[in-house]
Formats: structure tokens, C-alpha cells, sequence
């Protein structure tokens, strides 16, 4: 993006009554051209809200942290650079470089590296902030050539990395990854020096712009794709297993087809952090299972589900596994080395991502391993998340069961022991359960999502509660797999998030859920945020079935409830 | 549209043009038919940082540098297209399509 182009997005007017988005944007330079590029990114990725961007002090990060101490706001931007760690480090201050210098200023950089470290740390207890630590070049301060690392230069590195390492390991901080960084902006290419002598404002503008768009999708922190269907031949594995025979297919250097490996690796990978792995192939079924039992591949079976070996079109495959995971289609990756076959998915499914498999191209496959890495790259691995694929293949199992006529509904549910844990812990609130809001279709009360600090802002009042509730049955635990949370109203109940995820229907949680909001606030009404979205079919279904079609002001009574409830046999515990 | 200073309409990717949407993005409240007249002392919020704003969209946009005294000469619209016409090294408008 062009200044020019950053300029025109940030003053595009927003739509009427759009919610604001409060980001500081603090750093020791002046802001100038990164607050134009970062307001301009964040419209992008905020089309919804009003982006108001407050700025600091120039020449004080320390001083500008501890003002953000009390401020309240959406999120924060730092930007250090290595002159806020000692101003001898930029070329605005004439402190020394000489000899004798080096060892103070190393001494100034731990203390004020230590100083910053407290204030982030303080600050992302409140407010979630992005941090980009300095990407500028050290100055020819030390005095070995510039092509040599110097302890000096070495020294002052490592501050800086003991300062990120300790950053990241902070569930409010979210750094830039320095990497990425030089990716799309060279190191070398980053400085401008006529621009920081002329008007402090230190970057070119291309490493701005790389910047801002950096730090905008770190406040953004898009939700991650859920699920990963997969073709097999010349994709997972390289060779067209009909052809050349279980023995035949092959994902090791000796064949000349690592890629493939590797890629069986990060999927691997992607399974245990609870993303949904399945399989597509037009291929014979049997040969297909007898090549992952006998293969050994590094993906392992046990790891896929569901396979969908036969000879029809690839899109009926993709509708059943849609169907067996219960996801939305939009959080759902195709892989295939068939333009045709990515093709006919995308007609069927426009909302599926199709990615192809470049399976002649190792470099170009590598970069494929990079981006999948950036759809389901999430915040931390819940335990949900290790048991996701597991609880999706015992509720397919129960379903096929009861088609095959299993016992009864209340039957069913009787021996299955279900046992609900409900916890009203809210500070600091369980991150599972905004999680659980952010990224919940189905079985959501109005489709709301809530950045980190406005869901903290929201649960802060003393008369507000959030209950996150887990699951588990005879067949294993689901998880925490719902949440609510609202306030008292007098008799009444106010209910403005209820989310519950699609694992966990068909076993009358909905039910007692609401049983538990009754009984444990003793109210005689529970009235609702309800607002129908596209895809909240399925909750609208259950309180149709209370309250007749749920229109907005929806509310339910204690009595109404009470008649129409179905028998519920899960047993209540607290944590 | 764009306007030239006296009031007449300026054909569009003509260096007067380029310029007039450069300071309609850096003073989105000034109309357009006003640019070829805005100044320093016309323009509320030019200020320090509105100067270096625009000078770096026109050097984006122009392939230009500007040196550090013009940023105290370069105060007016027609300043700037003055400046511009007097140099050889202008950049194309496809080169910034």
C-alpha cells in the first residue's frame, strides 16, 4: 500500500452507529507515516468499526506505557526501537560511540529493556497489545566491521530476545514475528535516514507499511480454520496408488518426493493441535486402507476422519465430511494436485478455501506448508483441542448407531452418564470461553464477537456472570463446550451470550443449561439478546420450541420451561 | 473533476491533476474546486506534520526528493506545481498506476 492509498482508506467515512476501536499506538519516534498505515490496516480489518488511534510523547516509550497504564482502550501497539533502549542507538543524539561508551550503553539497554518488559507486562493484564521489537539496524556504534557480529552488537541482541522470549509467553502480549517481518520488508531497505533527521520519523515507507499491516492483523488475530480435507494421490503421498500399488507411493528423500512428507508432517501436526484432518481421493477404498495400514505414513489414520475413498465427484466427499465435522464450510481447507478437482469443489462449496498441491514445485508446495501454518496458527492448544477429533467420531458413531436402531432418545441419553461441570469463575475469565464466542455459528444466541478487551470490559460489572460448562459422558469428555453469561434483572434473567458448540447437540445440554439458570439464580424469567443470524438455525430451533419463532426481546419462563422441558439425566457437578 | 487556479477544469493524469488529488487525500475537507488556491495560511490543519505528510505523497506520487529546505518554501499549491514543472526527473503517471 502506497501512502497515498493508506491515506485515502483511513479517512473513508464509517458507517453510521459502527462500534468503536480504541488502539494506542505507542512508541519513542513520532508516530507520523505509522499511524496513517496502521489506522489505514486496521480499517481493512475492522470494515465494522470506527478506528480512533491515540498516540504519545515523542522521544518517551517508558513514559508513554505508563500513561497507557490507566487508559482505556481496544488494544495496544508498541514499537520499540533500539534508541528507546539507549538513545546512543539512534543518529538524533550525540551521546558517543566510542570505546569506552559500549559498556555503559549495554548497561542503560538491560536496565530500560527491564523497565519496558514490567510496563507491557502490566499493561496486557488489561488490555491485549502488539509489540514489534526493534527492526531498524544497529548503528556502527562497535568497532569491529560491519560485516563481522561483535559482542557488542551480540550482547545487546540477546536482550532483546530475553525481552521477547518473556513477552511471548504472555497470554495478553502478541509479538511480531521478526522473521515474517523480513520477509516482506528486507532489513536493509528499512531505514530512512534523511526522514529521521528531518522529522523523527525513522522507517522507509515500505517497511511501514509491513509494519502496520503486521501489527493490525496482531490486533485482528483472525479466527483459525477448523478443518483440512486432503486428496491422497501425488498430494499426501506422491504416486497414483491404483496405479503403482500400496508399495509403489512413496514421501522420502530416497524417492525424490520429501515434499509429500513434509507434508504428511505438518498435518500430522495441525491433528494433534486439533484441527480436523479428513480425506477426499477418488480412489479404490480398500486399497486406500490397506496402504495407510500397511505404509506406515506419518499421518496416521487414527488421525483422519472421515475418509472418503470412492469414485464419485470430490464435492459429494466434501458435503459428507462438512456434514460428519458439523463446521461451516467457510472454516474449511481443500488440498488437491487436480486443478479440476479444486475447481469442481469450489462450484459446489464457494466457501471452501481450495488450495492446490503443487506437487512439481518443492518450493512452491514448502510455501503452501508456510500458509497453512498462518490459517490455523492459533493463540495456545486447549484441552479441547485434543480431543476434538475424537468426539466428532463417537457422535458420528452414535448417530450411524441410532439409525441402525439403537435404543431411544431418553434411553440413550440415560446410560450414557452425561455429567455437566459449570464453572462461574470470571476473573480472569477461562480464554476458552471467548474462544468459544468468537468463533461459534450455529448455536449462538445473536452472532456477536467481542475483541479481548471489550469481552473484559463487558464481564467487569459485579452484577454480570459468565458460566462456561463442560461436558463428558460414558464415551469421553467434549470439553468446555458452552457458554453464558449475561446479568440479574430483579426475578428476571438478562442472557446476552449463550454459544454452545456443535459437538455438544443432541444431548439436551441446551436444556440444562437453561434448567441451571433457573435454579441457580432463582429467577422467574430468562429473557434473551436474541437476534437471528444466517447461521443460527439450530438455536433458533430450540427456542422455537419454547417460545415459539424467537424474535428479538424473546424471553422464557420459569413455568413454560418447566412444561415443555424433556427429561434431563446428565449429573451436576462444580469444578 | 479537478480544477485549475483559475476555476477552469484540468484534464485528468496531467501533472496539475496528480497534484490536486494528492492534496485532496492530505486535506480531505478542503473542496476540490479550492486546491489550486490552498495554502499554509489558508488550510486549517496544515500544520508541521500535514507539510511532511504531503511532501512524502508528492514524492511517492512524483518520484521526487524533496530536500530539507523545501519544506519551509513548498508552502502552497502552486509552489508545489511550480516546483514540479521546473523539474526534468517527474515520473510518468503509468509508473504509479
Amino acid at each position: 500500500m502506497k501512502l497515498i492509498e493508506a491515506l485515502q482508506v483511513a479517512h473513508r467515512e464509517t458507517a453510521p452507529g459502527a462500534a468503536p476501536l480504541t488502539v494506542a499506538l505507542t512508541c519513542g519516534f513520532s508516530p507520523l507515516h505509522l499511524q496513517t498505515f496502521l489506522g489505514a490496516h486496521l480499517r481493512l480489518l475492522f470494515p465494522d468499526h470506527q478506528i480512533e488511534l491515540r498516540t504519545g510523547i515523542y522521544g518517551d516509550l517508558a513514559g508513554n506505557l505508563e500513561r497507557l497504564e490507566t487508559a482505556k482502550l481496544d488494544a495496544g501497539a508498541v514499537v520499540m526501537e533500539w534508541s528507546d533502549l539507549d538513545p546512543r542507538l539512534g543518529i538524533r543524539r550525540l551521546g558517543g560511540w566510542g570505546p569506552s561508551d559500549l559498556g555503559d550503553i549495554i548497561s542503560n539497554v538491560r536496565a530500560q529493556a527491564a523497565r519496558i518488559q514490567a510496563l507491557l507486562e502490566g499493561i496486557a493484564q488489561r488490555t491485549p497489545l502488539a509489540f514489534c521489537s526493534p527492526s531498524l539496524p544497529l548503528p556502527p556504534v562497535s568497532y569491529m566491521p560491519g560485516w563481522r557480529a561483535s559482542a557488542f552488537d551480540s550482547t545487546l541482541r540477546e536482550i532483546v530476545a530475553g525481552l521477547e522470549a518473556s513477552l511471548a509467553r504472555r497470554p495478553g502480549v502478541k509479538l511480531i514475528n521478526s522473521q515474517r517481518l523480513a520477509q516482506i520488508s528486507p532489513p536493509g531497505d528499512r531505514f530512512d535516514v534523511k526522514s529521521e533527521l528531518l522529522a523523527g520519523f525513522p522507517y522507509a515507507l515500505s517497511h511501514v507499511d509491513a509494519l502496520a499491516s503486521l501489527l493490525a492483523c496482531l490486533i485482528r488475530n483472525p479466527a483459525p480454520k477448523k478443518g483440512l480435507i486432503t486428496d491422497l494421490d501425488d498430494t499426501l503421498w506422491s504416486g497414483i496408488l491404483g496405479e503403482v500399488g500400496v508399495d509403489g507411493v512413496s514421501w522420502d528423500l530416497d524417492h525424490h518426493s520429501q515434499i509429500h512428507g513434509l507434508y504428511q508432517q505438518m498435518l500430522r501436526a495441525l491433528a494433534e493441535e486439533g484441527v480436523l484432518v479428513a480425506v477426499a481421493s477418488k480412489n479404490d477404498p480398500t486399497l486406500v486402507d490397506e496402504a495407510f495400514r500397511r505404509t506406515n505414513p506419518i499421518l496416521p489414520l487414527s488421525r483422519v476422519f472421515p475418509v472418503e475413498a470412492h469414485w464419485g465427484a470430490k464435492s459429494e466427499s466434501v458435503s459428507r465430511i462438512l456434514a460428519a465435522w458439523n463446521v461451516g464450510a467457510d472454516s474449511v481447507i481443500f488440498i488437491d494436485d487436480s486443478p479440476m478437482d479444486l475447481a469442481e469443489v469450489k462450484a459446489a462449496h464457494p466457501e471452501v478455501e481450495c488450495l492446490l498441491f503443487p506437487r512439481n514445485d518443492p518450493a512452491a508446495a514448502y510455501k503452501l506448508l508456510e500458509g497453512l501454518r498462518d490459517l490455523f496458527g492459533k493463540d495456545s492448544i486447549s484441552e479441547e483441542d485434543a480431543i476434538r477429533l475424537e468426539s466428532i467420531r463417537r457422535a458420528h458413531t452414535l448417530v450411524e448407531d441410532t439409525a441402525k436402531g439403537a435404543p431411544a432418545t431418553d434411553e440413550f441419553l440415560r446410560q450414557a452418564k452425561g455429567e455437566l461441570t459449570l464453572s462461574f469463575a470470571k476473573d480472569p475469565p477461562d480464554p476458552r470461553a471467548l474462544e468459544l464466542v468468537n468463533k461459534t455459528n450455529q448455536f449462538n444466541l445473536n452472532g456477536k464477537r467481542y475483541t479481548e478487551a471489550a469481552w473484559r470490559a463487558r464481564l467487569s460489572p459485579p452484577d454480570t456472570f459468565l458460566v462456561v460448562i463442560a461436558y463428558r459422558d460414558k464415551y469421553g469428555p467434549l470439553g468446555k463446550i458452552a457458554v453464558l453469561s449475561g446479568r440479574r434483572d430483579g426475578r428476571a434473567l438478562w442472557v446476552d451470550v449463550w454459544v454452545m458448540s456443535c459437538r455438544a447437540f443432541s444431548r439436551r445440554i441446551e436444556h440444562q443449561c437453561l434448567a441451571q439458570l433457573f435454579q441457580r439464580f432463582d429467577v422467574e424469567e430468562v429473557a434473551f439478546d436474541f437476534v437471528a443470524t444466517p447461521r443460527n438455525g439450530p438455536l433458533q430451533t430450540f427456542l422455537a420450541y419454547f417460545a415459539g419463532a424467537p424474535e428479538p426481546g424473546l424471553h422464557i419462563s420459569r413455568s413454560t420451561f418447566l412444561a415443555n422441558c424433556p427429561p434431563l439425566f446428565q449429573k451436576i457437578e462444580d469444578p | 473533476m479537478t480544477h485549475d487556479a483559475s476555476n477552469q477544469v484540468v484534464a485528468a493524469g496531467t501533472l496539475e491533476a496528480r497534484l490536486t488529488r494528492c492534496f485532496a487525500t492530505v486535506f480531505p475537507d478542503v473542496p476540490e474546486s479550492q486546491i489550486a488556491g490552498a495554502s499554509l495560511t489558508s488550510v486549517k490543519g496544515w500544520d508541521s506534520v500535514a507539510t511532511i505528510t504531503l511532501l512524502t505523497v508528492i514524492e511517492e506520487e512524483f518520484g521526487v526528493q524533496f530536500e530539507p529546505e523545501h519544506l519551509e518554501q513548498l508552502v502552497s499549491f502552486q509552489a508545489v506545481l511550480e516546483f514540479l514543472r521546473g523539474r526534468k526527473d517527474v515520473a510518468p503517471l503509468h509508473r504509479l498506476a
